[in-house]
């Protein structure tokens, strides 16, 4: 057996099948199945997601620190690749946290998005595609088919002629982009955001100028999940900015506070030196075994290595190594 | 977030985009209108609609072109993006062209009806006339009916349409609720033309009022079939139908319930055929049922093993039927010939190649036309085959 036909039986067909059910519950109404059916699937899928925004959001905090190590380091790669694992480690974050998450639901979208071009079946060719999918002992799904294409202003299975459709589009995404910006000192680094925060959301704007509005209502609908999710998570993140040009504290959880960086002499050579992350006050007493997610989820963080810290800035005390 | 993860990510959601894109544009995901029409014989020649979009006419005895292949061409839209074509673009052809004295008629994708002239052997290249701009609003599916010097089919804006045969004048139209991709029927003055609005509509073809409705549980696409004072009909509900032609109303459904031993299980999607007293009923399930014409019960059924969307022919009291590919990877067909009289089922053909077209016949010849643009002659007394090639105009 292909895989493309393990694909079909496993995850499109039933896929499929379930979204023409649904479509019966929601009065036909095949705009309303693609904005139920994407909740449940991002739903289902909240654990990942949420895994994958707490990790970009521990990423993100770490970034001034990792700043320090490369400008430290930044003539012995091999070192700053060591200290920079190492900071990682010790925080409880890793960048396999932001992208296998990403990476598990990734078919889980595919599969979402070409379960509703099937289902928007337009031509004669993707009708007898369809009836491959339909489960023979689910009558309902034969006579359901073809679902009801209008929703709104929209003709589902084909793109929105109104051109708002575009804009919503690329609206949400900008919104959702920019909440997961961090700022940034760094001119590279907000270049970079830059290019993120607007070529993403013009190109999905693009696209949906030429696939059916259907595929767009679950890219606002999906956006907008997103949205929801990240501000219940990791707060306004880059929004916090727009309003009013006052950065809004994200007032649900203590921010953590980092002390400086220290450094300890190691090494005869210059630039040699072991990190010391400084814990705030409030972590103190943290459970040792737990990972870095659940601390944060306790609204702690880091504890399992604050006390070997603690001792580290003891032994070092008064030693602590010139800036070069 | 390192501006390594970042570009990881940037790739990432590229590499998403991209996939959608790329399967938006091939089998994976969106399919393009190819088309599949079928053709007709008239007068030693065979005109056909090719999956090129083009409408090409062979001679019955040589294979060779009656003119130059004739290219329908629609103005696409522009997008500059993915696998939508910009500038102008062959127009996919679904249903079959059809002859009206020295005129051929052709109906397209892009929702427009062509009418060439035919004369002294030779297909000619000028259109005598395209209906006007506007005058159609929806894709042609279905295929054309010409009775009465009047032109009759329904399009994807689910209004019924009746022209002027001689100069494609608009005549009539008449609204249902859904698209149409159903080829009516002309019985008399009255019209038959199923929709997917779940129903059937009987018109007077005279002004295109309604005489009656009949609703089903699914989608209609096949053609409707008159004999005996009833019209027959298969629906995505899964059932076949007899109505009376002048009531509209239901005589019998089969199967009679969904909890019936060994009912259809995929769509009526193909063209019944009527015969002897017993409907031939195709299904995208593989199998061919036999019902009886008069009380709706089961008399057989022959078992395929692949989906029929090709409307079968009648030749010599043999139900000609072609199956198509059960999944899109595997392109294959097969033609079968099924005896009325004895309910044996021999194969005809079996090609490496998909067919959705529906067949056409002369006298003893059934002709298929398959998804690689191949037209194939079978001999149904001997099973001899010719190989005709629509896209490179010569024949083999």
């Amino acid at each position: 057996m292909d895989a493309g036909v393990i694909w079909d039986t496993v995850v499109l067909s039933p896929m499929i099948n379930v979204l023409i059910v649904i479509s019966d519950y929601l009065l036909n109404s095949f705009g309303l199945t693609i904005i139920i059916f994407t909740m449940i699937i991002r739903g289902v899928m909240y654990p990942l997601t949420r895994r994958q925004l707490k990790a970009s959001k521990g990423m993100q905090e770490l970034q001034p620190k990792i700043a320090e190590i490369r400008k430290k380091f930044a003539k012995d790669k091999q070192r700053r690749a060591k200290e920079e694992m190492a900071l990682m480690k010790q925080s409880g974050v890793s960048p396999a946290g932001c992208l296998l998450p990403m990476l598990i639901q990734m078919p889980v979208w595919i599969a979402l998005y070409q379960s509703i071009i099937r289902v928007l079946a337009a031509t004669p060719e993707e009708f007898l595609n369809l009836s491959r999918h339909l489960y023979d002992t689910w009558p309902q799904v034969f006579y359901l088919v073809p679902l009801e294409s209008k929703f709104l202003w929209l003709d589902l299975s084909v793109p929105d002629t109104m051109m708002l459709m575009p804009i919503l589009v690329g609206g949400s995404m900008w919104l959702q982009q920019k909440m997961m910006t961090p700022e940034s000192a760094d001119p590279a680094q907000q270049a970079q955001g830059r290019m993120m925060l607007w070529m993403m959301p013009l190109m999905f704007a693009f696209f949906t100028l030429q696939f059916p509005s259907g595929l767009a209502l679950y890219w606002v609908a999906s956006n907008i999940i997103s949205i929801v999710m990240q501000y219940f998570i990791s707060g306004w993140g880059g929004l916090s900015t727009l309003f009013g040009g006052r950065k809004v504290e994200d007032t649900r959880k203590p921010p953590k506070r980092y002390a400086p960086i220290e450094y300890k002499q190691t090494g005869k050579h210059a630039g040699d030196a072991d990190i010391v992350v400084a814990r705030p006050s409030e972590e103190e007493g943290s459970d040792d075994e737990t990972t870095g997610d659940q601390r944060e989820d306790r609204g702690r963080g880091y504890s399992d290595s604050y006390e070997s810290t603690k001792r580290q800035s003891r032994r070092d005390k008064g030693r602590r190594p010139k800036r070069r | 977030m390192k501006n390594g993860h970042k570009r990881v990510l940037l790739i990432l959601a590229l590499l998403l985009v991209g996939v959608m894109t790329v399967s938006g544009c091939t089998t994976a995901g969106r399919q393009m209108a190819q088309g599949w029409a079928g053709g007709v014989v008239s007068d030693g020649t065979i005109f056909v609609g090719s999956m090129e979009g083009k409408l090409v006419a062979l001679g019955v005895s040589d294979g060779n072109l009656r003119g130059d292949p004739i290219t329908l061409v629609a103005q696409a839209q522009s997008s500059g993006f993915g696998c939508v074509p910009t500038g102008s673009s062959a127009v996919a052809v679904y249903g079959s062209p059809v002859v009206n004295g020295d005129l051929v008629y052709i109906g397209g994708y892009d929702g427009k009806v062509r009418a060439y002239l035919f004369e002294s052997g030779r297909l000619r290249a000028e259109p005598r006339w395209i209906s006007r701009q506007g005058d159609i609003g929806g894709s042609i599916i279905g295929g054309l009916i010409v009775a009465d010097g009047r032109i009759y089919f329904g399009a994807s804006d689910g209004i019924v349409y009746a022209l002027d045969a001689v100069d494609g004048h608009k005549l009539w139209t008449f609204e249902t609720g859904s698209k149409i991709w159903s080829t009516p029927t002309v019985e008399g003055d009255t019209l038959f033309i199923g929709g997917f609005d779940h129903k059937l509509y009987a018109l007077n073809t005279a002004d295109g009022t309604q005489k009656w409705v009949f609703e089903t549980e699914g989608t209609i696409v096949s053609t409707p079939v008159v004999s005996g004072g009833r019209v027959y009909i298969g629906s995505f509900d899964r059932r076949v139908y007899a109505v009376d032609t002048t009531s509209g109303g239901e005589v019998w459904r089969f199967p009679e319930t969904d909890d019936e031993v060994d009912t259809p299980i995929g769509w009526f999607w193909a063209t019944l055929l009527v015969h002897n007293g017993a409907v031939y009923a195709p299904n995208l399930d593989g199998k061919v049922y036999v019902i009886d014409a008069t009380s709706g019960n089961r008399i057989s059924d022959f078992d395929l093993e692949g989906p029929i969307s090709s409307a079968p022919v009648l030749v010599n009291d043999r139900v000609i039927v072609a199956t198509t590919s059960t999944n899109r990877a595997k392109q294959e067909g097969k033609v079968f010939a099924l005896d009325t009289t004895s309910r044996q089922q021999t194969m005809l053909q079996d090609f490496e190649e998909s067919i959705h077209a529906p067949l056409f016949a002369d006298g003893t010849t059934v002709y298929v036309h398959t998804m690689e643009n191949f037209l194939y002659a079978i001999d149904t007394e001997t099973g001899a085959g010719r190989k005709y090639t629509l896209s490179a105009e010569t024949s083999e």
